[in-house]
């Protein structure tokens, strides 16, 4: 099946395309702070926009200047030659500096009929909770308009069951991964995991179902013996046909048991619990659940790593940071400390698309001797 | 005394008397807060508070040529080369215990927030676990389009009401809403006064150029809330007024009038002087006509009867925290209505916020016939700025300005 989810992450434009030929309205987004049940209970299928890393023959004029991360050079690249065409809107949340940049460029340079930016807050609180309330509010009453459709309570409740399914059954996959002898190795789970982003959720949800009953008919472990946490921003950074540090630590004899990606770990911590409103629970959700290097004290988010690396018992620690990107760049050294304060080696490496593999793999090796040893 | 001879004066003291306010702070047992730029300082000054800027006193120790040697610090201790100068240049600062004028005051709390920029709320974060401090950071929404929701000023307002708390409980002073809103008043004063100085440099030839206004923004950096600053704007504003009435620009022979956008180059501000040697005055910029007068530059005010709402909406409205759109808009506004030649862009690499769009300002730019030219380098950290090159683009863009200036008279 993992041949089938990395088919899936590759044919996803092709995929989108077809959808939009066929009417269905599809809504990109960045990152796990937007709505994706409420744009489901809109009618319209979220579709996370994921870093470019094929090389293109003719390079487009610049809009970025180079002290930008890959991702959203290459997803603006991509947005400039067409390749999100397909897209009716676009929704970018504010989380970070860059981001901000990138809708601007993106608004005044790709045409897609609807965009919107919006800051989750970055506290936890009832102020905030009220805040992101009616910030979903808001967008839920955007997106009613330009896809002329009304976004009931029962309609939110639908999708947010339906998210939830998706939650739980990676949630059960993440335990196997961690147990010991698991039946599922890391790279089957990042490559599932990535192919969600960008799968319509009733069709993603199928396709976990059947990699379950997959799962649970496996005796043999196809998972190496150091376990490995990896702390990353995007799958791009560390799984990717330019870099696929996965591979790396599995073909070591590595297996990575716990990631902190954006599109991983926090997306999926805990389900998102009905209590009363469902609007006032998709705002409560997002505000505890779902948040990164921007939106939260280094101390809550260092903290809540370690506890993931101690549970699940972790040999070491990769810690993949994009270049320039600034909100983790910063935490880099009180995080290493944290780590390396309770016994976890760690490894720091900074990924760009530029940077050649075999020096990546070299890294890699030295510091599996330091575990071995 | 000559008007002149008044401002230098009173700048020179109210500095000095600042810097010394903060040294004599421990004894006197005045707390020090560290916060960015955006403050907001007049909620602290309100309060009895000392605000210190950790950014503005990097651009001091830039100016005094001492940056690089703190950016080397910071970088040692695993900060990267490609995040923020001024944050490099304070990390290195607080850790080697040192500056231009002497180490950074230990503050009692430290407050920055989620609207400015990345570092804003990293970079406090560090200095608040060096310090051991309490740390606050504010928040607030991106203003993409320049109009901000009910729902959003609100949300804004109620945190920094609950950052009063915070000072409250960390400093030992009390709030008390009638020094806010004298502050407030105040402030609007001297946003107006100083935006009538922004308006006048649209004057031709241009009575203040871009080298002396940076120069000016102390009060409404530093000071901004009190009556000083209004004092000061005020006697600025005279001063302006009768240099427009007298035809008196700040160069003998202005020959082009530029537009500049990003941060002055700190440890060059040179630069400048190498443009007025050639008769280029940059009579526009947007970051002391648009960063810092935020809400006033859209023509909207301060209201002290809504004093925490209208900290929210200024803040909201600051520069950084406007959509690319809505720059550009106002970016061609100005350039019409101070009668620009040409832009000057500085690609900036360790401000993001500032940085990312200026090749789209610039197609905007050149489509409505205004030249562009652009150069990389950072604010605060010398080492990578090539001086040579970048005053060769300037002689060739100048060339280009007087080439379609022949064309076109």
């Amino acid at each position: 099946m993992e041949e089938n989810f990395i088919r899936l992450f590759e044919n996803r434009h092709q995929m989108a395309q077809e959808a939009h030929a066929q009417g269905k309205k599809i809504v990109g987004y960045i990152y796990t702070y937007v709505p994706q049940e409420l744009i489901h209970a809109a009618g319209a299928w979220p579709m996370q926009l994921t870093e470019e890393v094929q090389a293109h023959g003719v390079s487009l004029p610049d809009h970025f200047p180079d002290y930008v991360c890959d991702y959203l050079e290459t997803i603006l690249d991509e947005g400039l030659r067409g390749t999100y065409d397909y897209l009716d809107g676009l929704i970018v949340p504010h989380g970070c500096e860059s981001l901000r940049g990138f809708f601007g460029m993106w608004c005044m340079n790709v045409s897609t009929p609807f965009t919107y930016v919006f800051s989750p807050p970055n506290k936890i609180n009832p102020a905030a909770q009220e805040y992101l309330f009616q910030e979903f509010q808001h967008q839920k009453t955007l997106l009613e308009n330009f896809l002329s459709t009304q976004v009931t309570a029962s309609d939110l409740e639908e999708s947010i069951g339906i998210y939830n399914e998706i939650r739980s059954l990676i949630r059960d996959i993440y335990s196997l991964r961690s147990q010991d002898n698991p039946v599922v190795s890391g790279s089957e789970v990042f490559s599932l995991m990535r192919a969600g982003l960008v799968t319509p959720p009733e069709d993603f949800l199928l396709q976990l179902k059947a990699f379950m009953a997959q799962l649970s008919s496996r005796s043999n472990s196809p998972a190496g013996k150091t376990r490995i946490m990896v702390q990353a921003l995007a799958f791009e950074e560390c799984f990717s046909s330019v870099l696929n540090l996965v591979k790396m630590v599995e073909d070591l004899g590595g297996h990575i048991v716990a990631d902190d990606l954006n599109q991983g770990l926090r997306w999926i911590t805990a389900p998102l619990s009905l209590e009363g409103d469902p609007f006032a629970s998709l705002a409560r959700y997002y505000l505890e659940e779902v948040t990164g290097a921007y939106l939260q004290p280094a101390a809550r988010r260092v903290e809540n790593l370690l506890q993931a690396a101690t549970r699940a018992q972790v040999d070491g620690v990769i810690v993949c940071t994009t270049k320039y990107c600034d909100p983790y760049s910063f935490e880099l050294p009180y995080l290493e400390k944290a780590f390396q304060d309770k016994g976890f080696p760690v490894l720091l490496l900074e990924t760009s698309l530029s940077m050649p593999s075999a020096q990546v793999k070299n890294r890699v090796e030295a510091f599996f001797e330091i575990l071995k040893a | 005394m000559e008007r002149r001879e008044q401002l230098k004066k009173m700048r020179k003291e109210d500095t000095y008397g600042y810097y010394g306010r903060l040294d004599h702070a421990r004894e006197e047992g005045i707390p020090v807060v560290h916060c960015s730029a955006m403050g907001p300082a007049e909620i602290f000054y309100s309060m009895g508070i000392l605000p210190f800027f950790p950014e503005n006193y990097v651009t001091i120790c830039a100016a005094k040529q001492k940056a690089g040697r703190f950016c080397e610090v910071a970088e040692k201790l695993g900060y990267s080369m490609d995040v923020c100068s001024y944050s490099r240049v304070g990390i290195g600062m607080m850790v080697e215990e040192d500056g231009p004028l002497g180490a950074m005051p230990v503050p009692s709390a430290v407050v920055g927030n989620t609207i400015g920029c990345d570092p804003y709320t990293k970079w406090w974060e560090i200095e608040a676990r060096h310090y051991g401090a309490p740390l606050w950071i504010f928040d607030g929404p991106f203003n993409y389009y320049g109009e901000v929701q009910d729902y959003q000023v609100d949300y804004m307002a109620r945190d920094l009401e609950k950052m009063v708390e915070f000072l409250e409980k960390h400093t030992g002073r009390k709030f008390e809403m009638a020094k806010l809103q004298e502050a407030i008043a105040y402030l609007d004063e001297t946003h107006r006064l100083f935006q009538e100085v922004v308006d006048m440099r649209a004057h031709v030839p241009c009575p203040l150029g871009l080298r002396e206004m940076a120069g000016e923004l102390f009060y409404l950096v530093v000071r901004p809330g009190t009556r000083e600053a209004r004092d000061y704007y005020a006697l600025l504003r005279d001063e302006v007024k009768e240099r427009v009435e007298n035809d008196q620009g700040i160069l003998p022979d202005e020959k082009f009038r530029l537009i500049y956008e990003n941060i002055p180059l700190w440890y060059n501000l040179q630069l400048f002087d190498y443009l007025a040697d050639r008769g280029a005055v940059i009579a526009a910029d947007s970051y002391t006509m648009m960063v810092w007068q935020n809400l006033y530059f859209f023509g909207q005010r301060m209201d002290p009867e809504h004093p925490f709402e209208s900290v929210a909406k200024k803040i909201l409205f600051y520069w950084n925290n406007l959509g690319l759109q809505t720059r550009i808009a106002n970016y061609m506004k100005l350039c019409r209505s101070h009668h620009i030649d040409g832009a000057v862009l500085f690609s900036n690499r360790s401000c993001k916020m500032y940085s990312f769009g200026l090749h789209d300002m610039s197609r905007v730019m050149e489509e409505n016939e205004i030249p562009t030219m652009m150069f990389e380098a950072e604010m605060a950290d010398p080492r990578s700025f090539n001086r040579a090159q970048v005053e060769n683009r300037i002689d060739a863009f100048l060339e280009l300005l007087a080439q379609r200036k022949a064309e076109t008279q």
